[in-house]
């Protein structure tokens, strides 16, 4: 934040020596120029800030802890739903609640996940089946989050695979359900029950967030 | 084995290696518009199509930044709207499935540049003064431009989810809008006369021929 605040203080200043020290045919194209230059050269740092702006903005409703343990509330939870696959070996029914320590706290047959599928339509009305890990705090990335919380999960149940590609990492499979080649499933990605606007590596969460991995069909 | 098409390079180095590949375009294509006939205007179209799908492509390690919006805008200037729309469509489509990515968002990149262009064209007596650009007019539209056109292709959203994701996404696009909209600005201030001053002398007279034709007869 501080570096920014110095990037682009020294293009004002430069803006205005340019403003008084050239003619107004060069003026527009120095200036314009050097706006670019601090624009690009400050591009990951100003995209992470605004992340972290606009997902303050889209911000929970308040109902994305409905149905998750009480104990829970106020704190980050990442829940893997496989209803639609419904393949998984071990959490083949209900919503299996696992507490920061590893621990199964519950198992929740009617937890819906209050997440919206993404073509926009609700899916409230089906119960979830999978897992939710919560009572998570301080995190900041939603990768991060991802990663550590599988990592609480004895014998690899829901081992992560995933390709980094131009646009960070992708996940294709998780807990041995993998998406097809031909796209006719993938893991969709949500935050709040909202279908995520960026990539899991891009995903900046607050104190309360909840995520939710869903292979969609 | 040294292998010559296996060298990985920094966003950075891809984007040097750009631009020369770019000046080199430029430069060949200038030295050869000397020889054009005066009133070839398609071959000037087809010339800044050029123009605007290589430096689509080569400026993508940049975000957002690209020559398409102001070329077009010219384009409207000079040759009119429907010319202007044909321009943004075929740099649209084939910019997109040579690198960028095609899909339902083209067709409203296509109305967006076409915009851009229809709006260039209207506007073509207030845009120049005296038979001359005004530059910080260009510079303002197409700094306007740069947003509108992100938003009318935002629009493609509502294909897949309903208008309440609408706010929030735009909300979240506004950072990349600006990058557009600063980097319109820069390529007006470095391309508008340099550009205009080429199609201002492929620009279509039809007084001049028939004035011509006249006289030979």
């Amino acid at each position: 934040m501080q570096d920014l605040t110095l990037v682009f203080g020294m293009v004002v200043i430069i803006s205005i020596v340019i403003m008084k020290t050239t003619d107004e045919d060069n003026r527009l194209k120095f200036i314009s120029g050097a706006w670019i230059l601090a624009l690009v050269l400050t591009a990951p740092m100003l995209s992470e800030l605004w992340a972290s702006q606009a997902i303050s903005y889209v911000d929970d409703d308040g109902n994305s802890h409905d149905g998750l343990p009480q104990k829970w509330d106020g704190t980050q939870v990442i829940c893997f739903d496989f209803s639609s696959d419904s393949n998984h070996p071990v959490f083949m029914s209900g919503t299996t609640m696992i507490s920061a320590s590893g621990e199964s706290i519950s198992v929740n047959d009617a937890f819906n996940g209050s997440v919206a599928s993404w073509d926009g339509s609700f899916v409230g009305d089906e119960a979830m089946t999978g897992v939710c890990i919560g009572g998570l705090s301080e995190y900041t990335n939603g990768f991060d989050l991802t990663l550590d919380a599988v990592a609480l999960l004895p014998n690899q149940d829901l081992e992560i695979v995933y390709d980094i590609g131009d646009y960070g990492p992708f996940v294709t499979s998780i807990g041995g359900v993998a998406q097809a080649d031909d796209w006719s499933s993938w893991w969709g990605l949500y935050i709040n029950g909202a279908e995520a606007s960026v990539g899991i590596g891009d995903l900046q969460i607050d104190a309360d967030d909840v995520i939710t991995w869903r292979i969609e069909s | 084995m040294f292998d010559a098409h296996n060298i990985a390079l920094s966003a950075t180095e891809t984007l040097l290696f750009n631009v020369a590949i770019l000046g080199i375009i430029v430069f060949a294509l200038l030295k050869a518009e000397r020889k054009l006939d005066e009133s070839s205007s398609w071959i000037m179209l087809g010339i800044l199509a050029i123009f605007a799908i290589g430096g689509r492509i080569l400026f993508d390690p940049l975000p957002n930044i690209q020559p398409v919006t102001v070329i077009v805008l010219l384009t409207g200037i000079y040759f009119g709207a429907p010319r202007a729309f044909a321009l943004a469509g075929i740099v649209a489509l084939l910019s997109n499935l040579l690198v960028v990515g095609h899909g339902p968002w083209t067709l409203f990149q296509v109305i967006g540049w076409g915009g851009v262009g229809i709006t260039g064209a209207l506007l073509s007596d207030w845009l120049q003064t005296d038979q001359k650009l005004n530059v910080n007019r260009i510079a303002l539209v197409a700094f306007i431009s740069g947003f509108a056109f992100n938003w009318i292709v935002s629009l493609s959203i509502l294909i897949q989810t309903d208008i309440s994701v609408m706010l929030p996404y735009i909300f979240n696009g506004l950072l990349y809008d600006f990058y557009h909209a600063t980097g319109n600005l820069a390529f007006a201030a470095w391309m508008a006369v340099p550009l205009g001053d080429l199609m201002h002398r492929h620009r279509i007279t039809p007084n001049e021929n028939a004035v011509s034709r006249v006289v030979t007869n």
